[in-house]
């Protein structure tokens, strides 16, 4: 900013007129505060964060064993993740059963976010996407672990042998994103965070 | 820090910034969108409290990021009416008394015609108060993006408004 500068002090007068801050506002931004944080905290629902599950099937044609998804509520989820926009139950060739949790964000300026939803209930996770990037991930010699306590690492080249259950579940994330990009030409929504977690190893 | 304390620190964050937040909402959505943005805005952050920073100053230019993404994310005349935003807005609408001034209705006009990306870093410096830094943070693009972007915009409003330095 320039005192001097004739625009300056235009652009600055320009401003349109907002709600001035008295206390009495200011205590109702805190109660509004808290009330958000305990909306969140009990999961209730609103128009923008709709739960959506996918991936039963594809559980299925990998291993064909139901089961997958039954894991909530062992997992440790980050506290974002305790009410996820989305869940994409897997099962693993080992038959641990995985869960990634995904944060979405509307990032374009353009774009329907209810629109999105509605396709997401359609969204799917293409099982040849998912052989096809365990492929790459083999000729890549990437390394992707699943952990005894059900985490997911990533692993320097040669440091561990591949498993096909730590590539199986890099590969089912990945297509999951492929699938939600697909969307997001149209509706501008992106994965802003995502979490998975796969049963516990009995020690 | 530990979840018990990020979350302590988000409500005292918020506290201190929401009125800001909301006159920042207020002069880009006008007085009748402004309080349920702020109440998504909000939902979000408590969300996303994981991702809180740290640093006070980082914080709040977090939260001023969110609210970007929930203005993105509205479309006008969408009124969803949150219940936690009813208080708020009652405020923001029996406030609406006194219109702009008139002496600024030239230069918003002009404002209007700029790339959405300019006016942007503009309207952040010289209505919300923020410096260019801080501005490209809330943006989410780098400083001398953001100086770039603040002085082409200044080269179009001086021709537009037929303004010399």
């Amino acid at each position: 900013m320039n005192p001097t500068d004739p625009l300056d002090k235009m652009l600055s007068q320009s401003s349109p007129r907002t709600v001035p801050i008295t206390p009495g506002v200011q205590r109702d931004l805190e109660v509004m505060n808290r009330a958000a944080a305990r909306e969140v905290a009990t999961g209730t629902p609103s128009r923008w964060t709709a739960r959506l599950v996918v991936g039963f099937g594809l559980a299925l044609a990998l291993t064909g064993t139901a089961g997958a998804a039954t894991a909530t509520g062992v997992f440790a989820w980050l506290p974002w993740a305790e009410n996820p926009d989305m869940a994409h139950a897997f099962v693993l060739p080992s038959g641990r059963a995985c869960e990634g949790r995904i944060a979405l964000q509307h990032e374009a300026a353009s774009g329907d976010w209810d629109a999105f939803v509605e396709s997401m209930g359609a969204l799917q996770v293409d099982p040849t996407d998912i052989e096809q990037i365990a492929t790459d991930i083999r000729t890549e010699h990437s390394v992707v672990v699943v952990t005894d306590d059900g985490t997911i690492e990533d692993r320097p080249p040669g440091s561990v042998p591949e498993t096909d259950d730590g590539t199986y579940a890099a590969a089912n994330m990945v297509a999951v994103k492929m699938a939600i990009t697909r969307l997001s030409a149209t509706t501008g929504v992106v994965v802003s965070d995502l979490q998975v977690q796969c049963g516990v190893v009995a020690q | 820090m530990n979840a018990r304390q990020k979350a302590k620190r988000l409500t005292e964050i918020l506290d201190q910034c929401a009125g800001d937040v909301l006159r920042y909402l207020q002069r880009r959505v006008g007085p009748d969108d402004a309080a349920d943005l702020l109440g998504d805005t909000m939902m979000v952050a408590w969300r996303r409290v994981s991702d809180l920073p740290d640093d006070a100053e980082e914080a709040r230019m977090w939260i001023f990021g969110l609210a970007r993404g929930s203005l993105l994310n509205h479309s006008r005349g969408e009124r969803r009416r949150l219940a936690l935003s009813e208080k708020i807005r009652t405020h923001v609408i029996s406030a609406r008394t006194a219109p702009a001034a008139d002496e600024g209705s030239e230069v918003r006009d002009a404002l209007s015609h700029l790339n959405p990306e300019l006016r942007e870093i503009v309207q952040l410096v010289h209505w919300d108060g923020f410096t260019l830094a801080q501005a490209a943070q809330v943006v989410g693009i780098p400083a001398p993006t953001a100086r770039g972007r603040y002085a082409r915009a200044k080269d179009g409003l001086r021709v537009a408004l037929g303004v010399t330095v």
